[in-house]
């Protein structure tokens, strides 16, 4: 079921001016206990018409909440600041009103629970022909025959049976369809698709994908489709946005990022994922670390803790996204011209905990002793600050002072010795037991 | 075993490098280093809904999702419990009657029962809360009936909860016919009009105040029993119960390791209440002459006997003992509230 | 219940021959209740329905299907977690269906279970360190509290754990360091088969494959076998030996992984493995996708005959009389040759279908 849109490997092309979504600068900042969560630092896209741009990112990586955005969905505690322009009109700061008459008929949302959108008391063929309803003066038969129809292209089977049930008596993965009839029936110039498929089984995934694939095509909607599964975006998407805590961190035609990621999270990413269609026992090759905090980031680029190519610059000042393969592909990264013809995550990433980072670029610098190999990521210790350790059950009023530096201010220490601060022992000794494995657990 | 694993200390804490020290009383609103730019209040009536219900892997809550380390759980209540004024001011207030009557009984230069020359004064230096027809300090009787009234709440509450909690979390874990008896017994002493029970037994009892408080611990335990047992019946599901089971671990070993830490809050917010429903049932038997009776002094006791006095014009003698029934109430109250707020962990940790 | 016999266990008899865990015709059913007071039952779901395989020791077998097919209750139901309605589990050569409380109790130690949710499998209450040493409590061998103490930060380290943040809680932790938590933790016991269910498909993809790589070391070291419970099928593929696919309680196809992924005989694995989105574009723009018709019947009534065939595209290519048979015959788990013909009871690869035809989906 390839796809008849288009999959140059340049993937642009089609009139850039013809973006029907722009999104500029856009960030969204929650309130917590913690401190403001940057759950979205900046990020920009145009969205063609016709095509479907795919954003794929772990969870925490700020790919909802960007949509959510965009849709006027946040809750009220949340700042949102930017632009984001649906056809040359400004979205964020419309009223309530005007933002209704937006969602749903110009841009359509489909979520990972169907069920948000459905209303469980009435009938499916009722939601449908009020949607039909909304947008074309017929009658109620043909509304009804529209509905139909609809369900028939979204692959509902024995549709007029089906067409006068409740939304309970739906399997999961036919709610999913029929809220993509929902869709269609209101004709969107864009669909915003989270993680649809993510709650389904893969059997099932594929009927869903294989709707909304119908759904754009009859509507000629572009397409926003979210989801953390590469595999989904491969078989989707025509342009790829990569996202890692909070930002755009690579952005490009599919088959530029897949085959020449230009950003060492993307091509993490791809080398941590088992295949299907590989026969040779290779490892897996993992990212070390997990995914920063968004609360009190620190400087630089978000991803330099867990980067095998991290040098000095990486700490202190965040990459900007620029071109790195014509125009269309962008990356954020202060070294991607290190991955020209090194796309393969095992030749930067090691899979092996003992073995010397292959691409290690600086020698002796950060990037050697940095935590590689699957174990690397334990040592992302689970309590962050020092302050916030268990000390708090035994003394709870404490203010617990900690030494860790305030990420706000940028002029603060060099952070490049962030990994020391921490008081955990053991961690400035941190290189001898990975070189010696017999400090390992002996039994 | 694991040669190759070694115990790695490398790469360090990216989630952590960098954090500021915890202030718990920061508040967190400010945009310092934001750039400047339309800041807008998202509309979205239902959105909140879709941001925090029903969609786990939806815009990423503060706590998970962000990989925000949560700090250890009890800092976490300690702090919401501080957010919740009544409930801090309240619990000030009880430390204080508390202070009032055990502390302040035995440095009071009078006692309850000794009789002075003062015969029924109203409130004076001398004798802060009066005195009654007899010249005995009003003071010192509500220090003595606070602490004798406090000590049955305590002792009902205690009691009541530990064995309501293990009833229900009994009953609740081991389900099946069980389940159905054990909440059956507890649905019959539900039906048990306690008052009139407490007055029964109360007349033969009453001047014992370990036997009331045993009565009225034996009267009021249910509510710990059912709710207990709601919460067990969903603790019991979880993974980590089956994960010791897997292990081979005992029911014993499961329900007292595992469950009833789980159902913690809800028991201690459980207790709050029964030491007010204590404190008031004791209050009303009492004051219907079954419960704490002379020489004993109780809060409900004095009140029975300022009522006359009270439409005697000495009003002292009623509103005293009075006043601090409502306060252990009223304050103990609004610290199970703030105790319920505080443990509760959907709370969302956002303030407008 | 049985007594006892000595606490010595039962040799195994004739060592390297006999399966780890045998499996022989395991049903497992719930019962459907009315509601209401009396809640009388009014029927059987069928989740586990007449299965059968083997594990050898050191070997891992992946067993995959879609939600609600009885993957998660087989796991369960081997463990003697939830009471088998019938058929044999043999582990070690002991008869687990038939042991008795203390026996069972024993052989926990043997076999171990690593659950899906690591922010669900683990007690919010209670610090790492004595997560990790409750089974070695339970079954007394924590040893004086140095020697639990060593223990327990051996078992940390060797899931790849700062042994000092043991006096940690788990919620303190990542997802992926709480899943090593579990890991260790069923470990404690030095387990000859450990069942994984679902282990990594809570975690995100660059956290997933650390775990991944650490349960193969870990089989490596320690010659551990696997029961891996997946839906995720390219996770299956990177760890299993041997692959077993479900379909309605059912296991409709077993073989050797390569094998099965390569040359799957059953039309539902075909279509299973198919819809599996592979992450490279010009691979999935080339691929051809069996799209399955409709949802998974209700396993309380489960199709006559062969349980796929009311989504089987192969079905609506056969003739009215080869249709019948689907209908009416319940395909048996055997080796298939060309058509679909039976060859033997103990193929290494086996399929339950009776039109059986190899297909290349990938």
């Amino acid at each position: 079921m390839s796809t008849e849109y288009g999959h140059a490997a340049t993937g642009g092309g089609r009139n850039p001016g013809g973006a029907v979504l722009s999104v500029r600068d856009l960030t969204v900042t929650f309130p917590s206990d913690d401190g403001p969560v940057k759950a979205v630092r900046g990020v920009s896209y145009d969205l063609r018409s016709g095509e479907v741009l795919g954003i794929v990112g772990e969870s925490g990586s700020g790919k909802s909440v960007t949509s959510m955005a965009v849709m006027g969905l946040l809750p009220k505690t949340a700042r949102i600041t930017g632009s984001v322009e649906f056809r040359g009109q400004e979205l964020l700061g419309l009223s309530e009103k005007e933002m209704t008459s937006v969602r749903g008929k110009k841009i359509a949302m489909i979520f990972q629970d169907p069920m948000t959108s459905l209303n469980p008391v009435y009938k499916i063929g009722w939601q449908l022909s009020e949607a039909v309803l909304a947008h074309h003066d017929v009658s109620k038969e043909v509304a009804r025959k529209r509905a139909l129809e609809l369900l028939e292209i979204v692959g509902i089977p024995s549709p007029d049976k089906r067409i006068d049930q409740y939304p309970h008596e739906f399997s999961g993965g036919m709610r999913q369809r029929v809220v993509i009839a929902i869709a269609m029936a209101n004709d969107p110039d864009v669909i915003i698709a989270d993680e649809p498929t993510t709650a389904l089984d893969v059997t099932v995934q594929a009927q869903v994908l294989e709707a909304l694939r119908a759904a754009q095509h009859e509507t000629g909607a572009a397409m926003v489709l979210i989801t953390h599964d590469l595999g989904v975006v491969a078989g989707q998407a025509d342009r790829v946005l990569v996202m890692y805590a909070g930002k755009p961190v690579e952005i490009g035609p599919i088959d530029g990022i897949y085959y020449q990621p230009r950003m060492p999270y993307t091509v993490g990413l791809l080398g941590s994922l088992p295949r299907l269609d590989q026969r040779t026992q290779e490892k897996l090759t993992p990212i070390p670390g997990t995914p920063p905090s968004v609360v009190n980031l620190p400087p630089g680029c978000p991803f330099a803790p867990r980067c095998p190519l991290r040098t000095e610059i990486c700490l202190e000042r965040e990459p900007a996204l620029l071109p790195v393969l014509g125009a269309e592909h962008e990356a954020a990264c202060h070294h991607s011209d290190q991955l020209v013809n090194h796309e393969r995550a095992m030749e930067i990433f090691s899979t092996d905990p003992n073995a010397v980072p292959g691409a290690g670029p600086q020698d002796g610098g950060p990037g050697a002793e940095q935590g590689v190999g699957e174990s690397g990521e334990q040592s992302a210790g689970p309590s962050p600050a020092p302050s916030a350790e268990q000390g708090t059950v035994q003394d709870p009023a404490s203010p617990a002072p900690g030494p860790g530096p305030q990420p706000e201010q940028g002029s603060g220490p060099a952070p490049g010795t962030g990994p020391n601060r921490d008081q955990n022992p053991g961690t400035d000794a941190g290189r001898d037991p990975g070189q010696d494995p017999q400090s390992g657990a002996a039994q | 075993m694991a040669e190759n694993l070694p115990p790695r200390d490398v790469n360090d804490e990216p989630v952590g490098a960098g954090r500021p020290p915890v202030d718990p009383n920061a508040e967190f609103l400010g945009d310092q280093g934001q750039q400047p730019g339309l800041t807008i209040d998202a509309v979205t009536p239902g959105g909140e809904d879709i941001v925090t219900g029903g969609r786990p892997e939806g815009p990423e809550g503060p706590d998970h999702e962000f990989t925000v380390q949560a700090r250890s759980q009890w800092r976490q209540v300690l702090r919401r419990f501080r957010q919740h004024k009544l409930a801090v001011i309240s619990l000030f207030v009880l430390l204080l009657v508390i202070l009032f009557a055990f502390v302040g009984a035995p440095i009071w230069h009078y006692e309850p029962n000794k009789f002075t020359d003062d015969f029924s004064v109203p409130p004076s230096a001398k004798h802060p809360f009066g005195t009654d027809s007899n010249g005995a300090d009003h003071m010192a009787q509500v220090m003595a009936g606070t602490q004798l009234s406090l000590k049955i709440a305590f002792f009902v509450s205690i009691v009541g909860t530990l064995f309501g909690s293990i009833y229900g979390a009994v009953s609740g874990y081991y389900r099946g016919i069980t389940d159905t008896l054990m909440m059956r017994l507890v649905d019959l002493v539900l039906t048990i009009p306690a008052l009139a029970v407490g007055a029964l037994l109360g007349k033969r009892f009453g001047n014992n105040w370990l036997l009331l408080a045993m009565v009225l611990a034996g009267l009021l335990w249910t509510g710990s029993a059912r709710v207990v047992r709601g919460q067990v019946l969903s603790v019991r599901e979880k993974e980590y119960v089956e994960a010791a089971r897997a292990l081979g671990a005992s029911d014993k070993r499961i329900i007292f390791r595992h469950i009833i830490p789980n159902v913690a809050g809800p028991i201690i917010v459980l207790f709050t209440l029964l030491v007010a429903a204590a404190v008031l049932t004791e209050t009303a038997l009492s004051y219907l002459g079954f419960g704490v009776q002379f020489p004993d002094i109780s809060l409900g006791s004095l009140i029975t006997s300022g009522e006359t006095a009270a439409s005697g014009g000495r009003g002292w003698l009623f509103y005293f003992p009075g006043l601090f029934i409502i306060l252990i109430a009223l304050t103990v109250n609004f610290i199970g509230d703030g105790l319920r707020d505080a443990l509760d962990p959907t709370q969302t940790k956002a303030r407008a | 219940m049985t007594p006892d016999p000595a606490p010595a266990p039962p040799p195994p008899p004739s060592p390297g021959a006999a399966p780890l865990l045998s499996v022989r015709n395991l049903v497992k059913e719930f019962p459907i209740r009315s509601s209401g007071l009396i809640r009388k039952q009014v029927g059987v779901v069928q989740a586990v329905s007449d299965i059968s395989f083997d594990i050898t020791a050191g070997e891992t077998l992946g067993l995959v299907g879609e939600s609600g097919c009885g993957k998660s209750t087989t796991s369960r139901a081997v463990l003697q977690l939830q009471p088998a309605t019938s058929g044999r589990v043999t582990f070690n050569g002991v008869e687990l269906t038939t042991a008795g409380k203390s026996t069972l109790r024993r052989l926990r130690r043997d076999m171990q279970l690593v659950f899906q949710d690591p922010f669900a499998s683990l007690d919010p209450r209670i610090t790492v360190n004595e997560i990790i040493a409750e089974p070695l409590r339970i079954h007394g061998l924590y040893g004086d509290k140095g020697g639990g103490q060593k223990k327990v930060r051996d078992l940390m380290a060797t899931v790849g754990l700062k042994p000092e943040h043991g006096n940690r809680y788990p919620h303190e932790f990542s997802g992926g360091q709480r899943q090593r938590i579990g890991i260790a933790r069923a470990l404690a016991l030095r387990p000859k088969l450990l069942v994984l269910d679902e282990p990594v498909s809570a975690l995100d993809v660059s956290i997933q494959a650390g775990v991944i790589n650490l349960l193969e070391e870990l089989q490596d070291e320690l010659g551990l076998a696997y029961l891996f419970v997946a839906h995720d099928l390219s996770v299956v593929r990177h760890i299993a030996d041997r692959v077993a696919v479900m379909y309605l309680g059912k296991i409709v196809e077993i073989g050797p992984r390569d094998d099965l992924f390569d040359r799957p005989q059953h039309p539902y694995t075909q279509a299973l493995i198919s819809a599996i989105p592979i992450p490279d574009p010009r691979r999935e723009r080339s691929r051809e996708r069996i799209l399955l018709q409709g949802d998974v019947p209700s396993p309380a009534n489960p199709p006559s005959g062969c349980r796929f065939r009311t989504r089987c595209p192969k079905f609506l290519t056969l003739t009215a009389d080869q249709q019948q048979r689907c209908i009416n015959e319940e395909p048996l788990l055997i080796g298939r040759g060309p058509g679909g013909m039976a060859t033997s009871e103990d193929a290494a690869h086996k399929a339950a279908c009776h039109y059986a035809e190899t297909l290349d989906v990938l």
